[in-house]
């Protein structure tokens, strides 16, 4: 076994999701100012939507095919070089995302369809189901699972999403969010671990497993907390195993309740931000509500309310299980450093934050009409090719969400995490929608 | 209700963590240093990095790998849990604060 003891930055996707992310700010940002965007600008495809008449979709296919293959060839190039970096297959990636984007292409031309729309089909569903359908029927193969990296698109849409939340928003609105969702996990946490280890009698460590992924932020909190307070890896599957499931469905369920409820878009993008597992499903649940609204207040809620502060939980946790859950005295115990936070601190935020501060700056550099030309001409590009990026995470999501493969679980854990998600769900909604509403009613 | 993995969804490192960097209960300040400060020192010196061969022994045992950086010694392992290695070490009769442990899990099969 080749020990790499130290992760090298290059090799870890949460950088290289920074790296794409702010190399292309940076260079449609340069290409404004140096009177070059009309390359970005065509890039930046937008499908328009279409009804019976193919010879209109014919012409939407035509007119966006340059900018397809910029997109396509950026993208490509990008994501390829990262994924060397790393260590896989370059072949691999490059032969799976082409097919991806292909698929892609065709989900968001039928998703962009009237009677599509009328049966709620829209881009984001369509590309999980579409997804799902085919890898729970058919075996798909390596080469295309290659191309299936959830996590490296979702955390390049997140920087990008940066670009397109000013500073002043953010800073307005953290305070808020990160109350919200300190309330949420503390009691969600709560609950779930209380359930797993005192109705239910599961290993303390098992339990803040199980209550990290369904309080904080999923997977990677499952991750991170089970490993600083050493649960075991069936444990660890399990859980992750419970929200990749409860994520799924909250994809469809959290858009059908708002829309029953009839929220407004920015309550109901919070409380996704609340009550959802996952960033990529959240983002998924989140752009189906069919506003920015519901994606901007979706990302204050989870990424500033929610993701920054799993390092923090690892670090409770990690003391915890080597001085109360191993009956020993703080003298006694291992040492557990605080630069625990650090290590699992999501550094992909970083980059979100580098994209808001970058674009900031920019704005408050410029008189309002130039902003309003920058805003157009840059953010709006960025936008658009942000939601590419949010497409290959939702196809990747429906290829990769293989129901037959998830580990095995007993009924105990499913009943404490569904005692979780029965009380985090209503939580939110209050929350977002009465307790907070003003705030996210206010977010433009 | 139980649906059998086929896939591992996640891989882990172990790893346990040991100072190499002892000095002991008397600190060896630079301007006032004395002969027998460094004999002492020398010897607790020893003390310790017997004690670290020992548990690095102890490791070897079961599959781990090392290497040294920056002033502790990395024993790393892919198959061995981080609690089963706690309990292991433990009934070796090593202490809790001879030792650090860091578990990483890593995701596997692209997934969210």
């Amino acid at each position: 076994m080749k020990i790499d003891l130290v992760d090298k930055w290059y090799k870890k996707e949460d950088y290289w999701a920074i790296l794409v992310g702010m190399f292309l700010i940076v260079l449609v940002s340069a290409a404004y100012f140096a009177e070059h965007s009309s390359v970005f600008i065509t890039m930046a495809v937008n499908i328009g939507g279409w009804a019976n008449d193919l010879s209109k979709l014919a012409a939407i296919v035509t007119s966006s095919f340059t900018g397809l293959l910029y997109l396509f060839v950026f993208f490509l190039v990008a994501f390829s070089i990262g994924t060397k970096v790393m260590g896989h297959s370059f072949q691999k990636f490059a032969a799976g995302f082409s097919v991806l984007f292909i698929l892609s292409v065709s989900i968001t031309v039928i998703g962009a369809n009237q009677f599509a729309k009328d049966w709620q089909l829209e881009t984001p569903f369509l590309a999980l189901l579409v997804g799902m359908i085919v890898s729970n029927t058919c075996k798909l193969p390596d080469w295309f699972h290659a191309a299936l990296r959830t996590e490296f698109y979702v955390k390049t849409g997140i920087v990008l999403m940066g670009a397109t939340l000013p500073l002043t928003l953010i800073l307005q609105a953290g305070p808020i969010a990160i109350l919200q969702a300190a309330i949420v996990s503390i009691v969600t946490f709560g609950a779930i671990f209380l359930a797993a280890t005192k109705l239910f009698h599961l290993d303390p460590r098992f339990g803040a497993t199980l209550a990290a992924g369904g309080s904080i932020c999923g997977v990677s909190a499952s991750i991170a907390v089970g490993g600083a307070c050493r649960a075991e890896k069936e444990h660890v599957s399990v859980s992750i195993s419970m929200v990749i499931i409860w994520a799924v469905a909250m994809i469809f369920l959290l858009p059908l309740w708002s829309k029953w409820l009839g929220l407004q878009p920015g309550p109901a993008g919070a409380w996704i931000g609340t009550s959802e597992f996952a960033d990529a499903a959240g983002f998924a649940a989140a752009q189906a509500i069919g506003d920015e609204r519901a994606v901007k207040t979706f990302t204050l809620m989870k990424v500033i309310g929610r993701d920054m502060f799993v390092g923090l939980w690892a670090l409770l946790t990690a003391v915890l299980s080597v001085t109360v859950w191993e009956n020993k005295t703080k003298a006694e115990a291992e040492r557990i450093e605080v630069s625990e936070i650090w290590r699992r601190f999501p550094k992909f935020i970083l980059g979100f934050f580098a994209a808001s501060i970058f674009i900031s700056l920019i704005l408050t550099h410029l008189d309002a009409k130039a902003a309003s030309q920058f805003s157009k001409a840059a953010i709006g590009p960025i936008k658009a090719l942000r939601g590419w990026t949010f497409t290959w995470t939702f196809l990747s999501i429906g290829f990769t969400t293989r129901f037959r493969e998830l580990a095995s679980f007993g009924w105990k854990p499913l009943a404490a995490f569904a005692i979780g998600v029965a009380i985090n769900v209503p939580l939110g909604y209050i929350l977002s929608n009465m307790m907070f509403v003003e705030y996210w009613l206010g977010i433009k | 209700m139980a649906i059998v993995a086929k896939r591992p969804i996640i891989s882990h490192h172990t790893y346990i963590i040991v100072n190499l960097n002892n000095q002991g209960p008397e600190k060896l300040n630079s301007n006032d240093v004395t002969i027998d400060q460094l004999r002492r020192a020398g010897e607790l010196t020893k003390v310790h990095y017997d004690k670290v061969a020992a548990i690095m022994e102890a490791l070897a045992a079961i599959g781990f790998q090392f290497l040294a950086v920056n002033g502790r010694v990395y024993a790393v392992s892919d198959t061995v849990g981080a609690r089963e290695a706690k309990e292991y070490l433990l009934k070796k009769d090593f202490k809790d604060t001879d030792f650090q442990i860091h578990l990483e899990y890593t995701r596997g099969w692209g997934m969210m």
